[in-house]
């Protein structure tokens, strides 16, 4: 498949990730909590890598709150999932928007479990 | 005083020594010179100048109102000198002398003064030795500083103007008579009415009088300033008491806010066992707010570690996808590359199939068997086409295609330490937050122990402690200010202690001060009403001489002399002659001059050169009518040949002239002169220019220009 046959489409996630990944944004009220990121989207983007990595995805929650597309530019992400699209006809932006909802489990897990975000790396 | 004999010796041009015997056998006071010019009048006149006082000068000028002296004539050197030419040049001894002889009240006084040169050719006065011996009747010679003395008493120097006139100046004195400022006969006016004593006296007073004020001012400037300083005392004085209050208001309220500083710890001692848990929760709490600082920094660093975490999480699958592309690119190269030589290889051989010409490649022998070598070829070729089809069928990406897929995938690849760092800056921000928690629980296991009431007591007293501590400083710095202050005054009490020191007026000095005063004012008034009395005097004795002097008595009735001994000629309207013609004015100059003399009652000769300068017939008769009498003081002119004719003159004045000479020249004669001939055969040689008398053999020669002194017979 061509880059033009390729389709971006738009990133989203469920109300309950976009729940989580605010609650995990850094507030200076709240310096005890484990809040490691700087703004939704570098959390959605952080939500995504955990998704990738740990081969996550949840394609079935419905996507009610987009992520800027100015801020989170999916073909950064192309040739990652180049092989996965054209094998699975989805949108860029619909691939990777599972993966980060998939993500968004494993981090509500670990948060629920007292696990440190960060320590999700290991 | 009268002169009876004057001897002049090798002075002016009177060569070797001349005696003029004065003695008459009458007391008449006429004496007369009579010469032409040059033959030696101003001489004697000098010579009794120079014999007296030491010394004869030239005529002075009058310049507004001020008397110019004449230049002190020399007694030897180059132009006119006192010395005669003739015994200064060949005389191996230059030697010169004039004695005068009197009769005074006090007996016979004698005068001798003589120079001497002290070199072989003396050039100047300087090598001249000047001696003078004087001898008044039976007194012993006194010679030097005492001769001069002695004939001051005689002959006052300071009259000297008086008794020598110079007819020649008589506009001088005219001059000064009528000028504004007196300063030109000042002195003179002073001597004759006896003065200078007491103006000596006065100066003394007053130079006592300013050195006593200046000590007594001196003395006042110190006594002011002492009482000033007395002043600034007490006013310091009052400085230093409030300055002192200050100081132990000061130490009140310093005293004040110690006690309630001791107080308060005293209160707080009360407490000492809460004390620590205290101090711990103090401590905790800085602790704290510490640690939340810490923690604010960890949480940022913890923030700004975790932007690069998902490309740590997305190459940790990602790494082995991108491997997979490397090896496909390594792959589609080596691919490439055998195509290439595949199909380079194909062309070779389909190249060798269209030129084959049967001769062998290797060893260019023509070939048995060509057709077997033309299949052999086909087959090559075919076996090398059937692997370039496999080849590119199996190839399913570009190496560009790779190559852009690479580098996308790199993009993604986090640095080496990322993990490192951010899985620190994690542990760094969990280990802040587990102290900051544990700093809480004790914070809460402390305040459990604590009663909140205990604790804002404390802490009301800890505040009231730092509050009062603060005040207790401010209070210590007042305190040592005031007591600098107090120091600064003690100083300047001191120093104003001592400026008004022991100073008081010298109460001697105060009444010699006064003594002075009051004796300057007496010498003052004195003076004044001395001057006044002669004046008058003066005024009344010179308008006397005046209305004898003059010929026109009726008109020209007097003298007005006034303060400042300031003339004019009276007239009979009661008014003063304007322009009064120039003989008169010598009259009234000669009449004061008299009168001054008159006044100053000296007994001394009066020496007249030149009377008659500027006197018409009749007042030249009068003059000598007025001054020579039959008795009285001497009067002696010093007549040239235009002023008074000798015969006439005897005629005229006969029984009031003592004594009468005429001073010549050898030349003057063509008749043997001596007295005891006086022949005229006598024979004159132009050759030699000299005269021989032929009854007494005396010869004279007419170039020498020698005095002869002749008395001429009344």
């Amino acid at each position: 498949m061509s880059d033009e046959e390729i389709k971006k489409g738009s990133v989203g996630i469920s109300k309950s990730s976009h729940e989580l990944l605010v609650s995990l944004v850094f507030n200076e009220d709240s310096l005890s909590e484990d809040r490691p990121f700087e703004s939704i989207v570098e959390a959605f983007r952080f939500a995504f890598a955990v998704g990738y990595q740990k081969n996550k995805s949840n394609g079935d929650t419905s996507r009610t709150v987009t992520v800027a597309p100015r801020q989170f530019v999916v073909t950064d992400y192309l040739e990652l999932l180049r092989s996965e699209i054209n094998n699975s006809n989805k949108s860029l932006g619909g691939l990777i928007s599972e993966y980060a909802e998939g993500g968004c489990e494993i981090l509500l897990r670990a948060q629920s479990s007292q696990v440190s975000i960060l320590s999700l790396l290991d | 005083m009268r002169l009876t004999h004057l001897i002049l010796s090798n002075i002016g041009p009177f060569r070797g020594t001349h005696i003029i015997d004065m003695t008459s056998p009458n007391s008449a006071t006429g004496y007369a010179f009579f010469a032409k010019n040059s033959r030696g009048k101003t001489t004697i006149y000098n010579a009794m100048r120079w014999c007296l006082f030491g010394e004869a000068r030239e005529r002075g000028k009058i310049v507004n109102g001020k008397r110019i002296p004449g230049s002190i004539r020399p007694i030897v050197g180059d132009g006119k000198i006192l010395m005669n030419d003739s015994a200064y040049e060949h005389d191996d001894q230059q030697e010169m002398s004039v004695i005068l002889i009197a009769e005074g009240k006090n007996g016979s006084i004698q005068v001798n003064r003589s120079a001497k040169s002290t070199t072989k050719f003396a050039r100047t006065d300087e090598q001249m030795e000047v001696s003078l011996d004087v001898t008044i009747g039976s007194k012993p010679l006194v010679s030097g500083k005492n001769a001069q003395e002695a004939i001051e008493t005689f002959f006052p120097r300071g009259l000297e103007r008086f008794f020598f006139i110079d007819g020649e100046s008589l506009e001088e004195y005219t001059e000064m008579m009528e000028s504004n400022a007196i300063e030109g006969l000042q002195d003179e006016v002073n001597a004759v009415l006896g003065i200078p004593a007491l103006v000596k006296g006065s100066d003394d007073l007053n130079f006592l009088h300013q050195t006593l004020k200046s000590k007594i001012d001196k003395t006042s400037k110190a006594l002011k300033q002492s009482t000033s300083a007395r002043d600034d005392l007490i006013a310091q004085k009052r400085v230093m008491q409030e300055k002192m209050a200050t100081v132990s208001k000061k130490q009140n309220d310093l005293t004040t806010v110690v006690g309630k500083l001791d107080d308060t710890l005293e209160k707080m001692n009360a407490n000492k066992e809460l004390a620590p848990l205290l101090e711990e929760l103090k401590s905790l709490e800085t602790q704290i707010t510490l640690k939340q600082d810490n923690l604010v920094e960890a949480a940022k660093d913890k923030v700004s570690e975790s932007t690069k975490a998902w490309k740590v999480l997305l190459w940790s699958r990602a790494s082995a996808f991108h491997s997979e592309l490397t090896a496909q690119k390594q792959n589609a190269d080596d691919c490439e590359r055998i195509i290439q030589s595949t199909k380079v290889e194909i062309l070779n051989i389909e190249e060798s199939i269209n030129v084959f010409k049967g001769i062998c490649e290797t060893c260019h022998q023509p070939l048995q068997n060509i057709e077997k070598h033309k299949s052999k070829l086909q087959n090559d070729l075919n076996e090398r086409q059937s692997i370039l089809a496999r080849l590119e069928s199996s190839v399913n990406h570009s190496p560009d295609d790779l190559i852009i897929a690479l580098g996308e995938l790199q993009k993604l690849k986090p640095q080496p330490d990322w993990k490192e760092r951010i899985l620190k800056s994690e542990q760094k921000w969990k280990r802040m937050c587990n102290d900051l928690e544990s700093l809480n629980e004790q914070k809460i296991n402390i305040n459990s122990k604590v009663s909140e009431e205990a604790k804002s007591s404390a802490g009301e007293l800890g505040e009231l402690k730092g509050r009062q501590e603060v005040m207790v400083h401010r209070r210590q710095q007042e305190l040592r200010e005031a007591r600098k202050d107090v120091d600064f005054a003690e100083l300047e009490l001191k120093r104003l202690e001592r400026l008004s020191g022991n100073t008081s007026q010298d109460k001697e000095s105060l009444l010699l001060n006064n003594i002075i005063g009051k004796l300057q004012v007496a010498i003052r008034d004195t003076i004044a009403s001395y001057r006044e009395k002669a004046r008058s005097e003066v005024e009344k004795c010179a308008s006397e001489v005046f209305v004898k002097l003059n010929n026109s008595p009726e008109v020209y009735t007097g003298i007005k002399v006034d303060k400042n001994f300031r003339t004019q000629i009276r007239n009979s309207k009661g008014g003063f002659e304007r322009s009064p013609s120039s003989g008169l004015t010598s009259m009234m100059t000669i009449s004061v001059i008299d009168a001054l003399r008159q006044v100053s009652g000296i007994d001394a000769p009066v020496f007249l050169d030149t009377p008659a300068r500027s006197l018409d017939e009749e007042h030249k008769k009068d003059l000598l009518d007025y001054f020579w009498q039959s008795e009285g003081h001497q009067f002696l002119i010093f007549a040239h040949s235009g002023e008074y004719n000798v015969e006439e003159t005897v005629r005229e004045h006969k029984g009031m002239l003592a004594k009468a000479w005429t001073l010549t020249y050898p030349r003057d004669h063509s008749s043997c002169y001596l007295e005891s001939c006086l022949s005229t055969d006598v024979f004159y040689d132009s050759s030699s220019k000299k005269y021989s008398c032929q009854s007494c053999q005396h010869e004279w020669n007419t170039e020498t220009k020698e005095t002869i002194v002749s008395e001429v017979k009344l």
